[in-house]
Order: structure tokens, then sequence, then C-alpha cells
């Protein structure tokens, strides 16, 4: 039952679930990230611990001292001394302490943290300003990076990163995938491509996710965070007026989706959702520029890829149907009318695509 | 450009961003008015997200976890997607319900993938419980080594099934108390950190300082036994949120104008003896159902823009299973007579109340979501009946909770800033009339 491989295997099921396992012991030495040395912010003058926090301990702990360990693997009976230890210091010296533990992860400028400025900062207080928190301002980093490329860097790559496990019951197979990290870097840095240069995503820019619990949005999530735009993601159980209030409200131009969501045996037609809100959207004087499907439909094999067959079908209607425009009804659509075929495509949210997927839909 | 060219090209250029550029917004609901974005940044929120993930399961590199909670929550960002991603684990994503096909779905998921630790909600702890002990003990659940709890206060009874039955008495459980705004734990019980009991939260994360204030003064209360608003003072903590999308003057007031200088959480909370913390739930027009934060007002909107209403009043009422449900009082735009004379409804097997009642459920599925439903109940008032208001408008919500859950007889406490005092006694006449024929 292995299905569409390529260089994107669809592992399945526990025996090459446990294989994963077993191979993870050659790669576990970690490569420590030759960054570093620890940063302790020197604040003599201590402030008055408040009343509020909890133990007797006033030991002072420079942060070259602090565990690295978590306080679980410590020794039973210390490990409240040390919590309070360890809490004390980080409310005395949040920056350096903040500080110390960010510097495991991948920055584009690690000495940044050498300088030991602007760690932290925050006002609490509009009587004395604006309120706000900065926490490692000027210091530059990538969540993708720090997520997939740093694991990777560290003998990662085949190791399990998602874990799926589908709703199994309606007329759906069952799947059950697991992503390693390297795969789930490819996959999404094939979106992330997509985002780029077909949807015209820049840095800063919201994308709205409105999917289902499928491995394709945590893709979505890692394509967004490596480009530096601005992930919004919204529950599936929210309802297309909900969807288009929070669309709007983020301004965001660029939609990505699921064609279906599955829970508890029963199946849910996000893509009438995802239609309706368009249309809201749209009257409230907000246009939705692109949009990106994922086609999990019912009663085929499952397969996830980003789009490769996007073009043959795009070609395939545009040849029967000369290119006509076609009302947008797919929302209508009945399901049972479905040609086998399950993957993830991308399209375009002009008017034609709108058609291709009711073509889609009644082929 | 054609679509599989993406194939082809080499991989997008990583874009270093600042620290502080937004990483995500996530909406949520907040007592009054509009959903609110939520702003995350990037730098504060993975080392704080990375480091809770660590210190609350005692994770390491190529652990399986399993948190339950949607994608679509901050949990599931959180602790499903980032957390475990940054930690070098494997995530289990499970499409399904907790309880398909049969109620030891999640446990057999634990054992089939040997997940390490199991991330949950006392919601769907309670609706596994009820369904019996049987479905727990047929499965191994050797594999995992910590329990975890988020969402709502988690009740003793559910906190005892979840240690002595899933947990075989063996595992900690570790409770979490924080919020979308926060981004990550806030207070928790760290493993075998100090003596964990049913329902207690337990002590702050590093770099945070939580404080009790008292709701009338906004002064803190200091020590232990105390309860009040539960609150954050400076430092801050690196994964809390910066801003509210494109409204920052929401931002500052909603949370932090309440009571100057501090971050005022929505929820009470009570600390005791051993400087440890209970949460109380929400103080606010907030409702807690089955760990989904509902606003009062974006339901109320919602019905009140239901052709049948003129407006609205929504409550919670304890639920065992969600925690919460909600239950509104509705009143009607016309008499409900008018509906039992038209011709086509006569022959309906549904009576016009619940024909409206069913109305009215949809409209909140279709406006907010199938959760949204008032479940609890939906009260239909007659014309002119009237919501007990204050002078200023505000809707008497503590009156309006007895109401709901049948208490007519305890004392109201003081009405005498209530615009409409007699409003009170018909919607209880009205709530006696349906809970009779409801039986």
């Amino acid at each position: 039952m292995l299905l569409p491989l390529g260089h994107f295997a669809t592992l399945h099921r526990t025996s090459s679930f446990s294989s994963l396992l077993t191979k993870r012991k050659k790669h576990t030495k970690r490569i420590v990230l030759g960054r570093a040395s620890s940063s302790t912010r020197e604040e003599e003058g201590e402030e008055e611990v408040p009343a509020s926090v909890l133990g007797p301990s006033r030991a002072k702990i420079h942060s070259s001292s602090v565990e690295k360990e978590t306080i679980a693997n410590m020794d039973p009976s210390e490990r409240l001394k040390r919590y309070q230890e360890i809490y004390e210091y980080s409310i005395r010296h949040a920056g350096a302490f903040w500080s110390e533990r960010a510097q495991k992860f991948s920055w584009e400028n690690p000495e940044f943290f050498k300088r030991n400025e602007h760690n932290e900062r925050e006002n609490f207080d509009a009587r004395k300003g604006d309120v706000n928190i900065e926490f490692f301002k000027g210091a530059k980093t990538n969540l993708a990076h720090n997520c997939l490329d740093r694991n990777i860097e560290n003998g990662l790559g085949d190791e399990p990163a998602i874990i799926f496990e589908s709703d199994k019951g309606f007329e759906q197979e069952k799947r059950c995938e697991t992503l390693t990290y390297l795969q789930l870097k490819e996959k999404s840095d094939k979106l992330a491509n997509h985002l780029i240069y077909v949807c015209d995503v820049k840095p800063g820019d919201v994308v709205v996710c409105y999917m289902p619990m499928i491995p394709e949005l945590v893709v979505t999530m890692m394509a967004c965070a490596r480009i530096g735009a601005v992930h919004n993601v919204v529950f599936a159980g929210y309802s297309a007026e909900a969807l288009a209030k929070r669309i709007v409200d983020s301004e965001a131009k660029v939609l990505v989706s699921a064609a279906m969501s599955y829970r508890g045996g029963k199946a849910i037609e996000l893509f009438k959702i995802v239609a309706e809100a368009e249309k809201i959207c749209e009257m409230q004087g907000h246009k939705i520029e692109e949009r990106v499907c994922h086609f999990n439909l019912p009663g085929s094999e499952s397969h996830t890829d980003w789009p490769k067959e996007k073009a043959e079908i795009f070609a395939a209607f545009k040849q029967r149907h000369g290119g006509n425009e076609m009302s947008p009804a797919w929302t209508d659509a009945p399901h049972g009318t479905i040609r086998p075929y399950y993957g993830l495509h991308l399209f375009k949210s002009s008017k034609l695509t709108l058609t291709s997927t009711h073509f889609f839909f009644f082929l | 450009m054609a679509l599989d060219e993406q194939e082809s090209r080499p991989p997008p250029v990583t874009i270093w961003r600042d620290a502080e550029d937004a990483a995500f917004i996530l909406y949520t609901s907040g007592s009054t008015g509009a959903p609110k974005g939520v702003v995350h940044v990037i730098g504060g929120y993975m080392v704080h997200v990375a480091e809770t993930m660590k210190e609350a399961f005692n994770v390491k590199v190529g652990d399986v976890t399993f948190c339950t909670a949607d994608i679509g929550w901050i949990t599931g960002h959180s602790y499903l997607v980032y957390g475990p991603l940054l930690n070098g684990c494997a995530s289990i994503l499970y499409e399904g319900k907790p309880d398909y096909p049969n109620a030891s779905r999640l446990w057999e998921i634990c054992d089939k993938y040997g997940a390490k630790v199991l991330y949950t909600a006392p919601t769907v702890i309670r609706s596994l419980k009820k369904q019996g002990d049987e479905w727990v003990k047929k499965t191994k659940r050797d594999s995992l080594e910590i329990l975890g709890t988020v969402g709502e206060p988690i009740g003793e009874s559910a906190w005892k099934w979840f240690h002595d039955i899933v947990g075989e008495g063996k595992l900690p459980v570790v409770d979490t108390w924080w919020q979308t705004e926060t981004g990550g734990h806030v207070i928790l019980s760290l493993p075998n950190v100090g003596e964990t009991k049913p329902g207690r939260v337990g002590l702050p994360f590093y770099g945070c300082i939580p404080s009790i204030l008292d709701p009338q003064t906004g002064k803190e209360l200091d020590g232990p036994n105390v309860e009040g608003l539960l609150a954050l003072k400076p430092p801050a903590l690196p994964g809390m949120f910066r801003d509210i999308y494109k409204n920052h003057e929401r931002y500052v007031k909603s949370y932090f104008q309440e009571i100057d200088g501090y971050y005022v959480s929505g929820d009470g909370a009570r600390r005791d003896e051993d400087g440890q913390y209970y949460i109380t739930g929400r103080v606010d027009d907030v409702i807690n159902v089955s760990g989904h934060r509902i606003g009062t007002a974006e339901v109320e909107n919602a019905l009140a823009r239901n052709i049948f209403v003129t407006e609205a009043a929504v409550v919670g009422i304890p639920s065992e299973i969600k925690g919460q449900e909600l239950f509104a009082f509705c009143s009607l735009k016309e008499d409900i007579q008018f509906l039992k004379e038209k011709e086509e409804l006569k022959s309906s097997t549904y009576t016009p109340e619940q024909l409206i009642i069913k109305d009215l459920m949809n409209t909140c599925a279709k406006e907010i979501g199938s959760f949204a439903k008032p479940t609890g109940g939906i009260l239909l008032l007659q014309p002119g009946t009237g919501i007990p208001k204050t002078r200023s408008g505000k809707l008497v919500r503590r009156v309006l909770r007895k109401i709901a859950k049948g208490d007519y007889l305890t004392d109201f406490g003081d009405l005498s800033a209530v615009a409409n005092p007699e409003s009170i006694q018909s919607i209880i006449q009205a709530k006696k009339k349906a809970d009779e024929a409801g039986k």
C-alpha cells in the first residue's frame, strides 16, 4: 500500500516508523553550534524581590551556573530548591536569563548576544508611556530555520518531525504518514517558492490558513515562517462569516485552505465554506487575490505533494471548455460525483480557477 | 508562471527577520466587540515556547510528543508545531476526534507511536472518563512519561482519573495555565517540583511574576491564601503578545489599563500557603466551552442579527463535560402567537418555539461556528419583557447566570443599579414555564 514516492516517500505505519526510531541512534549526536559564551548582564544594585515570590533562597546565580538540564532530570530532593534559585535569578535578570537560553538557537547575528544590550525591555504602565514589550530587538532570526534547518544540521534530517494519523472512518483510505525534518523542509520550501513567485507574498504579508489537522497545515506555517510572512491560522470549525471577518481584519490577500475536513467519521466540505467566505469578503470590498488549496477529497488515494498535476488539470479544463467562464457554482458540488483524485494543488483564485475547481468537482 | 516550476527552483532564501517582527496572528475572543488579532513576534516566542516545552515536558531530541489540541488554537501552535520542532521532537498530528471510533483512540495512538508526552484538555479527559475505565485499561500506555493538561481548570475528579487511571498513579500530571496572549506556559506544575495536588496549577515559570489583585481596589494582594484577579507584572515573558493587529489602542486599553502597571489576564486565581496557584475561572464576559474561549458579546451579536430577535444576552452555565455551556436569553421581535397562526406551520411536527430555537442555533453556527451554539438552552422572551440592564446599559449577568442555572430563590444582591428590575421576575416566570414545558 505504499503511495507515491519520489523523494517524498510516504512512510507507512509502524514498520517504517520503527525503522526510523532505530536509525535515530546514529544521528542523535548533536553538533553544538559554535556560538556563544554565556552573557551575563552584570547588574549590581539589586531590586527588591516582590513579596509574592516564594522561597527563602536569595542565592544569586550567575548565568554560567544556570543548569542546562531541565529540572525534571535533577535529583528529586533538589528540584524545588533549584527551581527557586533559577526562578529568582530569572526574574532579577530577565534579559540575561532569556538571552542565555536564546543562544542555542540560530541567529543571523549571534554577536548580538555578546553586546548584551536591549535584550529585554517592557512597560506595562500606560501612565509612564506607551505600553510595549521587547526582547532581543536587533537580533535576527527565522523560525523555520530554527525548527528545520538547525535540526537537520544537527543530524536529525531523517528523523520524524510530524507523525500524522488520519481520522479513519470516512470512505477515505486511512492515511498514516511520517514527515521527517528533511521532508518537511522540502515540502515547505516548495510552497514557500510558490508563495513568493506565484502569490507574490512579501515579508510581513499576512497569509490566512484555513485547514483541518493535516500535515499540510504545518507545511504552510513553516513556508510562511521561512519567507517572513505572517500566518493567521483560522480554526477549521469556524463558519464562513467568522472566517471572512478574520480575513478582512487581517488584510490577508492570500488564503491557504484544504478541500475537506474529516472528523469523527464525518466529512465537512471546507471548500464550500471557503467559497462563501470569499464572497462575503468581496461584498465587504476585500479581495483575496491568491488561493492555495489542498485537495484532500474523499474516496481517493492519499497523496500529498505540492502541485504537480495542476498544470495538467488546468490544461484539460481549457481544452474541454475552451477557457469559457462558468459561474462559480462549485459551492453546490455533490461530492459523490468526484473523480477519484487526491493531490495537493495550488491554483490562482482568478475566475478561471474557480471554474477549474468547478470542472474538477463535476468531472 | 507554471505551477510545477516550484519543483525545479532552488529552495527559497531564508529571510532573516528582526526578533521583534511579527511571526503570526491568532484571533481570540474578548469580552467585548469583535475578535482580536493577537500578534506574536518571532524571537521571544521562539525562545519562550521552546524552553517551556523542554522544562514542562522534559523532552529531548527524538522524543515523541502528542498534543491533542487543534493547530487552529494557540496550544496547537505552541506545543504541537513550534515547541516540538524547536526541540527536535516528533510531534503526533491527529486529525480526528478523541473518542472516534471509540474511547480508546488516544491511548492507542500513544501506544502505536510510543508517545512520551500526552498534552490534552480537561474537557477531553472528562468525556473519556465518562465512557469508562476499560477503554483506557486495555491499552499499554507504557511509553508515556508525562501527562499534561491545558485549557481550563481541571476539576479534582478529572485530575484523579487522569493521574490514577491513565497514568496508573506513576506519572506526573503537568497542569498549565497560559493564554493565547501569553504565547506559552506561564504557571505550571513542573514535573515533580513541589507537591502536586488536584486542581492546583502550580508555580510560575521562570522569568514571570504572577500577581493577585483585589478586584475592587486593584491593589496587589501579597502573601499566601489570597484570591482575586490574576495579573502579570514586569518582567515580561518573551512569548507575550506584542499587539492587537492594527489596534494598539485596544491592546493597551483592554489588557493594561484596567489596572495600571499590570497585564490583567481575565482569569481569577488563588495563591495557597505554598505559594502555588489555583485558577478559579474567567472573571469577565468570556465563557470557556470545552477549552474554547467564546466571547459572550460575539454570540449576542450573532443572535441579535436573527430576524426573530431584538436583543440577546448570553451567559455561561456549568456543564459536566464541557466545563461551561452557553445559555441565551433572546427577546423576540413579535409575539410568538403570529407564528402559530401561520398555515404552513400548523402541520409541522415542531412547535413555533422549537422552530425559532433551531433557527437561532443555526444562526450561531453560521455566524461563528457550531461550537458557539447555546447548547445550555435558549430562553425566548415575549416582546416587552426586556433583559435586566444597568442604567449605563450593561447586562446584569450575575442575575442572568443565576436564572439560567435555575437558581431563582437566592438573593440577587444589590439591584439598585438595575434600570429595569421588573424584568427579572418576568424572566424567572418565563424560565419556569420553559422548564415545565421541557419536562
